[in-house]
């Protein structure tokens, strides 16, 4: 027994009445089902991998090449820093261009600069769109830009005309090989286009030197007094007479369509014969009578001598005369000035025959 | 699983065949033997029990079982807690008994003065009763009743004195937890814990003073 431990009271206590007691049973039976029931294996959870392993293994882990992926990396933002500053190299305008690669793009770009000086120069950039086209070739692929269309429409029509003064001889030959088809299909083309040309254009009918300064309208405005004038072209610049078709044309006067459209009677003298015909039947004579008339453009009465006359009538009434010579025409309006012009000698010569046969 | 092979039908049979540690026994119940804990109830059933008993008191005696219940239902809510490093499992588990029945006291705004009797038979003297019987002035301290009677009137006796001192008590000479053990189960200073015990001691030899006479007067 010591100061705080007292043996007497704790064996007085273990034999208390108490001693033995024990809970109820039902007391026992809740506390053990209850155990039982919160007795549940418990899963140790295993040490955690750390997250940025974990990731590489489900990227791959070491079987994927990350040492490369890095340096690529690493290269790509180097060269990045180096050029940060830089300006960024575009295509060089003086290159020479790739074999294959489209000349539009260079066309497109000199357009509003050095091509429109070249149109201007061209001697007849009008009198060239047509024709080819008429013969089969592809069409002027439509470009975006309105004004960059009518740009390469310049230029294209000045490049053709180049390469159409060089054939014009040429086509001159083969028109006379097969002079009916040419007639059918001018006036098929003129039919066409006879609305454009009757209507009146916001701008007067441009001059192609005018083109730089307004191309997309004079272009458009042009399309019917190109049509009409490319034969008149052809045959001028096939009788090599180039130079003075050049000085004649800087000195245009629009000529005097009217009575070209209007005549339904002709008097044709030839040969010392005078003939008069009905327009109707005569309608092809009637299409060259007009290709020869737009022909005419410079003041004044041809030098050479009168082949074939002409006179357009309506109701009795003169409406002009037209004057067919050796490669050259005069067209004389009732109410104009006398205008002539070289024409093809293959076309004057095609239109002889077929006035003399009309004649007989 | 530590206890499966062993099937424990009754765990008060079985509780000695298992030489394992109660610690062990916890930690395997932790994991999820449920026979391990039953063994360890087998165990400490009728030591804790008796401990909430007593340290209810009379009064609340009859919640004893309850109290008792909502000990070991603490005890199973916080297995995975019970580490053996700390306290041994015996501590542990009259820790919780203590915090229980201390809970219930509280709760039942039981006050206990000194002195205060109940006034029915069992408030007499037990030693009147025990002499009475068995007409002896002085009783044998061998004789098993005479430490029935004392036991009884140590309970009488623990029932007047105050909750902290009762608990102070029981945990010294039931649990055997030392002076600087009680201190820190109980939250006190070692000084107010041993005070405690003083108290409590003091008061309980004058109740048994009759008792302990006898004892020191041989027959």
């Amino acid at each position: 027994m010591t100061d705080l431990r007292d043996a007497r009271l704790k064996q007085a206590l273990e034999h208390a009445p108490d001693a033995h007691m024990a809970p109820d049973a039902r007391t026992r039976s809740a506390i053990l089902a209850r155990a039982a029931a919160a007795a549940s294996p418990v899963v140790v959870p295993l040490p955690r991998e750390a997250w940025w392993r974990r990731w590489l293994d489900r990227m791959g882990g070491a079987g994927r090449p990350w040492n490369a992926a890095f340096a690529t990396v690493l290269l790509a933002c180097l060269v990045t820093l180096m050029w940060r500053d830089e300006e960024i190299p575009g295509a060089k305008m003086g290159d020479p261009p790739i074999a294959g690669e489209v000349a539009k793009p260079r066309v497109a770009e000199e357009a509003g600069g050095a091509a429109a000086p070249a149109a201007a120069q061209v001697p007849a950039p009008a009198a060239a769109p047509r024709a080819p086209l008429a013969q089969g070739a592809p069409p002027l692929k439509p470009a975006p830009v309105p004004q960059q269309r009518a740009q390469e429409q310049v230029q294209k029509a000045a490049e053709e005309a180049t390469v159409r003064t060089q054939d014009a001889s040429k086509d001159a030959m083969r028109e006379k090989s097969a002079p009916v088809l040419q007639a059918p299909r001018e006036d098929e083309r003129l039919r066409n286009e006879a609305p454009v040309a009757a209507t009146p254009a916001p701008v007067p009918v441009p001059a192609p030197a005018a083109a730089p300064a307004a191309p997309p309208a004079a272009v458009l405005s042009d399309r019917a007094g190109k049509a009409e004038q490319s034969v008149a072209g052809e045959a001028s610049r096939s009788s090599g007479q180039l130079a003075g078709a050049a000085a004649a044309r800087r000195a245009f006067v629009p000529p005097d369509l009217a009575a070209l459209e209007n005549w339904t009677q002709a008097r044709v003298s030839v040969d010392g014969r005078v003939v008069l015909l009905e327009r109707a039947p005569v309608e092809g004579l009637a299409l060259q009578l007009r290709v020869f008339a737009l022909a005419a453009r410079s003041p004044g009465a041809m030098q050479v001598p009168v082949l074939a006359r002409m006179e357009l009538l309506r109701g009795g009434e003169a409406l002009g005369v037209l004057a067919v010579g050796e490669a050259a025409v005069q067209w004389s309006p009732r109410d104009g000035a006398v205008v002539n012009g070289a024409v093809s000698a293959a076309l004057v010569q095609e239109f002889l025959a077929e006035v003399r046969r009309l004649a007989r | 699983m530590l206890f499966t092979e062993k099937p424990v039908p009754k765990a008060k049979a079985t509780a000695d065949a298992f030489p394992v540690t109660d610690d062990q026994l916890m930690l395997a119940y932790a994991r999820g033997d449920a026979a391990a804990f039953d063994v360890l109830y087998a165990r400490h059933e009728g030591a804790l029990f008796r401990f909430v008993r007593r340290l209810l008191g009379g009064a609340l005696a009859a919640q004893a079982d309850e109290v008792f219940q909502d000990t070991w239902v603490r005890i199973i809510a916080a297995r995975e807690n019970f580490s053996p490093q700390g306290a041994a499992w015996r501590t542990w588990a009259f820790t919780i008994a203590h915090n229980a029945a201390m809970d219930r006291l509280r709760a039942s705004g039981r006050e206990v003065s000194l002195g205060s009797t109940d006034g029915g038979e069992d408030a007499s003297d037990p030693m009147d009763w025990l002499q009475g019987a068995l007409d002896m002035a002085h009783p044998n301290t061998e004789d098993l009743a005479y430490w029935r009677a004392a036991g009884q009137q140590l309970l009488h006796c623990l029932d007047e004195l105050p909750d902290a001192q009762r608990a102070a008590f029981l945990l010294h000479h039931e649990d055997g937890a030392s002076v600087e053990d009680l201190a820190q189960r109980l939250g006190l200073a070692f000084e107010t814990a041993k005070s405690r015990l003083r108290y409590a001691l003091q008061k309980l030899r004058n109740c048994m003073r009759s008792y302990l006479e006898a004892w020191e007067q041989p027959a």
